[in-house]
C-alpha cells in the first residue's frame, strides 16, 4: 500500500477548495477533494427551487440532508442573535458559492490596513499588493464584468481606484431601467452609484452564455449559467485530474506529537468509516464547518481564537415608493452600488457601508402588507403592480468588526444523523456599526427627497448577508489568529485553512473574489510546497 | 516484406471492388482540366488582402489546417475525425522541416490537386483534393504564394495519421483511380456567370459537398445524383442545402446570406464543423461572393433527401407545476435520475428557449422553426445539447452552453424526443443508444466502413487460404505426376 492516498486532500469542494485543488493538479500533484453533500445539477437545483414552496429560504433549493446539515436546518445552528436573518450555506458538490449573487469586488488598499490606518478593527498580514496578482487571476477564472475607470472607493473621483494590472475580462452588463433612474435622479445629491463587478459573464466567456437578465442570480442560481458559480470550479478540477469524493462527512483528524496531520478520516452518510492519509491537508468547509471540524478534533486553537470573531455583514433594508414606476426585478438582481461611504476617515468612528438599489421584484412582500390594508378585490388587484412597479428596495452592507464574543462553538445537545454536534451561534451587531446608521437615514432621506417619495419607508429591518468570515482568523502573531499569511496554520504545518473566515476584518463589500484570490494564492504555495 | 505489404494492399482493394460496393468511375480527368470559372470573373481585389489570401479563405483551409494547441493558424495537428480514425492536418506554413517549405509550385499542385503529398505520398481524402482538383492554375499560383510569402513559418511536427490496414496510403491509388472525379458536381446549363462564380465558390474553393453531399460505401461523393442533398459527417448531419423544398428552397436569398455571414436565421444555426466554416470563411468573403454562392445554391438540381417536417404552428400550453411535483423528501433533492423529458427541458431548456419553444430570439433559431428539431433525423438536436453552440467572435452575446456534465445519454436522449415531438411534431423518440451512436460518431456510417478491419482481415486470410492450398495442390498435382 502507499505511503499516501494522495499528495494533497482538500476537505470541502466548493469553489475556494476548487481553486487550491485545481492549482496542485495542475502542477502534477495527485489531489482528492471531499465533500458532505451530494452532487446536483443545475436544472435540478432550478427545479427544486421552482417546485418549492419555501422561497424565501434561499438555500433551500440545494437541500437539507440528515447527514450534512446546513444553517438553515432546523436546530442545527443554536441561535443568539439580535438580526432578521443569519447566512446560509450549502451543503452540495460547489459550496456555498453555488448560492451567490456574484458580485466580486477587490478590497481596497487601505480595507487591509483598518487599524493602522483608521486605530480600528484589525490589519491584515497581507497588503493589497501581495494579492493583486491572485485577483486579477481569480477575476479571469471567473470571469469578470467590470468598469475598468470606476473609482470603486467614491474618495478618488474620476480616477480608477484601486489599481489594476489588467484590465477586467468583461465589460459591464447593459444597465438595467431602474438603475439608470436612480442613478439619473441621485446624482444631483452627489451619490456615487456605480456598475457593481460581477461573475455575470457580458458577453460569451469560457463556454458560458452571455447574461440574459433573468433576475435569478442567487434565487436560487443563474438558469442559464451566464453567473460562475462554485460547481464550475469543480468541474475544472475534475477535468485537472482532481478526484471527487461526495456525501462523505470527514469528521476526524489525527496529528503526531510534532502537530503534523496525519491522517484524516470520514463517514458516508451511511455511517460506513473510511481513513485517507495525504502529505498535505486543505479544510475549505467555508467559516462554520471549518472552525467545527478543528473544534471537535481539539486542533488549531493555541489562540483561543478558533470559532470566535465572527462577522456576518449585517445589513439595513428601507423599501420607497417612489414617484415613478421603475420596476425593479429586471435585469441582473444586483447591478449598482453607491460607494460614498465605502471608504474614508468616517471609518474612525462608524462602519463604512455601500448601498445598492437592490433589483428584485417584492411582490410577494408588498402582496402581504397590502393585504393588511382595508383593499378588496379589483381595487386589490390594482394596487398591488401599482406598488410593485414604483417600489425601490435600498439595500446595504455594513463593515463588521472582529469581536471575539461572536462565534460559533459546539452544541453536543444537538445531533445530526451521524451523531456529529451542532453548533451555538453567537452575534450582536457592533456599536461600530450600528453608528452608520446616521449616514444611512440621511443618505435615505436624500433619496427620499431626490425621487418624490411621499410616505416614510414601508419597511425597515436589520439583515445579514450570506457573507460569513472570522471565524479562522489569519495573522503573524500566533497567540491572536489561527492561520498565518499562507493561510497554514501555525499549530499544524501541513494543514491550510482556505476559507472566507479567515478575513481579519469584513469591509463594506462582498467578500468572496477575495476569498478565491486567496484561494489562488494559497494553491500556488501548496502545489509548489508538497 | 514488401511483398506481404503489396499483398496486403491489393487485396484490401480487392475485397472492397470485388464486393461490388464500387460506384460508376467517373473520367478521371486530368487535374489541370475544366476549370468552372476564373476567379478573376468576380473583381477581386489584388490589393490587401491578396487574392491567395483570400483563396485561403475560400478554401476555407484554416478550419483543418488548425493548430489545437493554439498555435498560428495553418501550422496544422488538428484532428479530423472519420470514422476509419483520426486524421491529422498537415502543417502547411512555409516551414522547411516541418511544414511545406521546401516545395515547389508543382509539388504544391500535385498536393492540392493531385492528393499526391511529396512527404508522405497519397494523401487521405478528408484533404479535399476531389473538390479542389478543378481550381484554376492562377488560384493554385496564388494560395501558392500567400502559404509561401505571407504566411509566418511556424516550426510544428503533427503527428503522422495512422489508420492502419486496411486504409492504408498506397491503397489510395485504387481509390484514386475509381473515385477521384466523384466529387465532380453536375454542370448547369447556360449558367450566368455570378452562378458559376458561386458553383466554383462552393463546389471547388468551399468544398462544400465534401460534408453536405452524400457519400456511397467506399466514401466517394455521390455528387452525380445527390449533389448537396445532405449527409451525415463525422458526428453531425449536414443537412440537404440544395435548391429542393425539403434544403434551402424556401429560404428567401437574404436569409441565406445572412446564414452563411452570420452563422444564425429563424430557422438555422451553424453548429459543430458549420460554425467554424462560418467564422474562419464564410464570414469573411466579399458581399459579392456571398450573393454568388446564394445564387448558385438556388439554381443547384433539387434534391429531395430526408423530408423536413412542417413547421408546428401553434405548440399547446403545459402547465408546470402537472410536471413538477413538490420534492416529497430530502432524497428528491438530489435524486436527479428523471428520464421525463417534459421536466428536463422546463429545467434546463426552458429559462432561454421559453416553455413553448419560441424565445430565445437573437440568439438563433426558435426550436419551432429550426431544421435542426424539423429534421427527420435527431443527430443534430443531440449534438446541440449535448455540445452547444459557440459562434466564437461571430456572436459574443449569445451561446448554447454544453450540457454533457449535467445530463446523462438517456436525459438528452428524453429531452431531445420531447423536443422534436413537442416543437418539431416528430413523433418518433430517440433511444439512449442512438444517442450513444451519435456521440461515438458512428451513427448512420455505411456498415462495410465500421467492420472493414476484420472484414479485410478475413479477406486476406481467405487469400492466403487460396494461394496456399492452390500451391499444395499444384505440389500435390505436380508429386503425382512424377509418381506417374
Amino acid at each position: 500500500m502507499a505511503e499516501y492516498d494522495a499528495d494533497v486532500i482538500v476537505i470541502g469542494a466548493g469553489g475556494l477548495g476548487a481553486v487550491v485543488a485545481l492549482q496542485a493538479a495542475k502542477a502534477g500533484k495527485s489531489v482528492i477533494m471531499l465533500e458532505a453533500g451530494p452532487e446536483i445539477p443545475n436544472w435540478k437545483v432550478i427545479q427544486n427551487w421552482r417546485s418549492s414552496p419555501r422561497k424565501d429560504n434561499f438555500v433551500a433549493p440545494y437541500g437539507d440532508y440528515p447527514w450534512a446539515p446546513n444553517s438553515y436546518t432546523k436546530g442545527y445552528l443554536d441561535k443568539d442573535i439580535d438580526t432578521l436573518r443569519w447566512p446560509g450555506t450549502v451543503r452540495a458538490v460547489g459550496g456555498t458559492s453555488r448560492h451567490w449573487t456574484g458580485i466580486t469586488w477587490r478590497f481596497l488598499p487601505e480595507d487591509f490596513k483598518l487599524q493602522s490606518t483608521h486605530g480600528v478593527g484589525r490589519d491584515w498580514p497581507i497588503g493589497y499588493d501581495d494579492l493583486e496578482p491572485f485577483y486579477t487571476e481569480a477575476e479571469y477564472f471567473i470571469g469578470v464584468s467590470g468598469m475598468d475607470s470606476d473609482d470603486q472607493s467614491g474618495k478618488h473621483a474620476g480616477l480608477a481606484y484601486p489599481h489594476r494590472s489588467k484590465p477586467y475580462p468583461m465589460s459591464p452588463e447593459a444597465k438595467p431601467y431602474s438603475v439608470q433612474r436612480l442613478q439619473m435622479r441621485l446624482a444631483p445629491m452627489g451619490m456615487r452609484i456605480i456598475h457593481a463587478p460581477c461573475a455575470r459573464a457580458s458577453r460569451n466567456y469560457d463556454g458560458r452564455p452571455a447574461c440574459i437578465g433573468n433576475n435569478l442570480c442567487q434565487q436560487p442560481e443563474c438558469p442559464i449559467g451566464a453567473k460562475f458559480s462554485g460547481e464550475m470550479a469543480v468541474e475544472k478540477a475534475r477535468a485537472a485530474g482532481v478526484k471527487l469524493r461526495s456525501e462523505v462527512v470527514v469528521d476526524t483528524l489525527k496529528k503526531d506529537g510534532s502537530g503534523k496531520i496525519t491522517s484524516l478520516s470520514y463517514q458516508t452518510r451511511d455511517g460506513v468509516r473510511q481513513t485517507l492519509k495525504a502529505k498535505t491537508y486543505v479544510i475549505a468547509g467555508h467559516a462554520l464547518e471549518t472552525p467545527k471540524l478543528l473544534l471537535m478534533n481539539e486542533l488549531a486553537n493555541r489562540s483561543g481564537q478558533l470559532g470566535r470573531n465572527l462577522m456576518v455583514h449585517p445589513g439595513f433594508a428601507s423599501f420607497f415608493e417612489v414617484d415613478e414606476p421603475l420596476w425593479q426585478g429586471r435585469g441582473q438582481y444586483n447591478h449598482a452600488i453607491m460607494v460614498n461611504w465605502r471608504s474614508g476617515d468616517h471609518r474612525k468612528e462608524s462602519a463604512a457601508f455601500t448601498m445598492s438599489p437592490w433589483n428584485v421584484n417584492k411582490t410577494a412582500d408588498l402582496t402581504n402588507i397590502l393585504l393588511q390594508s382595508k383593499l378588496i378585490g379589483s381595487k386589490l388587484d390594482a394596487a398591488i403592480p401599482e406598488a410593485v412597479g414604483r417600489t425601490v428596495m435600498m439595500l446595504s452592507i455594513l463593515e463588521d468588526l472582529a469581536n471575539p464574543d461572536n462565534g460559533v462553538s459546539l452544541n453536543p445537545n444537538w445531533k445530526d444523523a451521524l451523531g456529529l454536534p451542532g453548533l451555538h451561534f453567537k452575534y450582536r451587531v457592533a456599536d461600530y456599526t450600528k453608528a452608520c446608521l446616521p449616514n444611512i437615514f440621511n443618505d435615505s432621506a436624500n433619496i427620499a427627497q431626490a425621487m418624490g417619495v411621499k410616505k416614510a419607508p414601508m419597511l425597515e429591518y436589520f439583515i445579514t448577508h450570506g457573507h460569513l468570515m472570522g471565524t479562522v482568523m489569519m495573522g503573524d502573531d500566533p497567540s491572536n489568529s489561527v492561520v498565518d499569511r499562507n493561510l497554514r496554520c501555525h499549530d499544524h504545518e501541513n494543514l491550510f485553512l482556505v476559507t472566507t473566515g479567515v478575513y481579519p476584518s469584513s469591509t463594506a463589500v462582498n467578500p468572496t473574489l477575495t476569498g478565491y484570490a486567496l484561494a489562488f494564492r494559497a494553491g500556488h504555495y501548496i502545489a509548489a510546497e508538497v | 516484406m514488401r511483398g506481404l505489404f503489396l499483398l496486403v494492399t491489393a487485396s484490401a482493394a480487392l475485397l472492397f471492388t470485388a464486393a461490388g460496393f464500387s460506384q460508376s468511375t467517373e473520367n478521371t480527368a486530368p487535374a489541370t482540366d475544366a476549370p468552372i470559372a476564373s476567379s478573376q470573373a468576380a473583381g477581386m481585389s489584388t490589393t490587401p488582402p491578396s487574392r491567395g489570401k483570400l483563396i485561403a479563405i475560400a478554401g476555407d483551409c484554416a478550419a483543418c489546417h488548425a493548430n489545437p494547441a493554439g498555435g498560428s493558424e495553418f501550422s496544422g495537428g488538428f484532428a479530423l475525425a472519420t470514422p476509419m480514425g483520426k486524421v491529422y492536418a498537415r502543417n502547411i506554413t512555409s516551414d522547411p522541416k516541418t511544414g511545406i517549405g521546401g516545395w515547389t509550385l508543382q509539388e504544391f499542385d500535385q498536393a492540392l490537386r493531385g492528393g499526391r503529398s511529396k512527404n508522405i505520398g497519397h494523401l487521405y481524402p478528408a484533404m479535399p483534393y476531389t473538390s479542389y482538383r478543378y481550381m484554376t492554375d492562377d488560384d493554385v499560383k496564388a494560395l501558392y504564394d500567400y502559404l509561401m510569402d505571407e504566411v509566418q513559418p511556424v516550426q510544428n511536427a503533427v503527428p503522422e495519421t495512422h489508420l492502419g490496414f486496411p486504409f492504408l496510403r498506397s491503397a489510395m491509388v485504387f481509390w484514386d483511380a475509381l473515385f477521384s472525379g466523384s466529387g465532380k458536381a453536375p454542370t448547369l446549363e447556360n449558367a450566368s456567370p455570378q452562378i458559376q462564380r458561386g458553383q466554383y465558390l462552393v463546389d471547388v474553393l468551399g468544398h462544400c459537398g465534401e460534408c453536405h453531399t452524400p457519400r456511397g460505401l467506399m466514401l466517394q461523393s455521390k455528387a452525380g445524383s445527390e449533389h448537396l442533398g445532405g449527409a451525415v459527417v463525422g458526428s453531425w448531419y449536414a443537412p440537404n442545402i440544395s435548391s429542393d423544398k425539403n434544403g434551402i428552397g424556401r429560404w428567401t436569398d437574404e436569409e441565406l446570406k445572412k446564414f452563411l455571414e452570420h452563422g444564425k436565421v429563424k430557422s438555422a444555426n451553424a453548429g459543430g464543423d458549420m460554425g467554424l466554416a462560418v467564422r474562419v470563411s464564410l464570414s469573411q468573403l466579399p458581399q459579392s461572393d456571398l450573393d454568388a454562392v446564394v445564387a448558385y445554391l438556388k439554381a443547384t438540381p433539387p434534391v429531395v433527401g430526408q423530408p423536413l417536417a412542417p413547421v408546428v404552428e401553434k405548440v399547446a400550453p403545459i402547465e408546470p407545476a402537472s410536471v413538477e411535483p413538490v420534492n416529497a423528501d430530502y432524497k428528491a433533492f438530489f435524486d436527479a435520475s428523471s428520464t421525463n423529458g417534459t421536466l428536463l427541458y422546463l429545467s434546463a431548456c426552458a429559462a432561454c428557449h421559453g416553455v413553448d419553444g419560441s424565445l430565445a430570439k437573437g440568439a438563433g433559431p426558435s426550436l419551432t422553426h429550426s431544421g435542426a428539431v424539423r429534421a427527420s433525423n435527431p443527430i443534430n438536436v443531440v449534438q446541440t445539447i449535448t455540445t452547444g453552440i459557440n459562434l466564437g467572435e461571430l456572436d459574443q452575446q449569445h451561446l448554447m452552453p454544453s450540457f454533457r456534465s449535467e445530463l446523462n445519454d438517456a436525459q438528452i436522449a428524453a429531452i431531445a424526443s420531447y423536443v422534436r415531438q413537442r416543437f418539431g411534431g416528430i413523433q418518433q423518440s430517440v433511444s439512449e443508444s442512438e444517442v450513444v451512436s451519435i456521440l461515438k460518431g458512428t451513427h448512420d456510417i455505411p456498415w462495410l466502413l465500421l467492420n472493414a478491419r476484420w472484414l479485410a482481415w478475413l479477406g486476406l486470410i481467405a487469400g492466403f487460404a487460396v494461394v496456399i492450398g492452390g500451391g499444395l495442390l499444384i505440389a500435390r498435382r505436380a508429386r503425382l505426376k512424377k509418381a506417374v
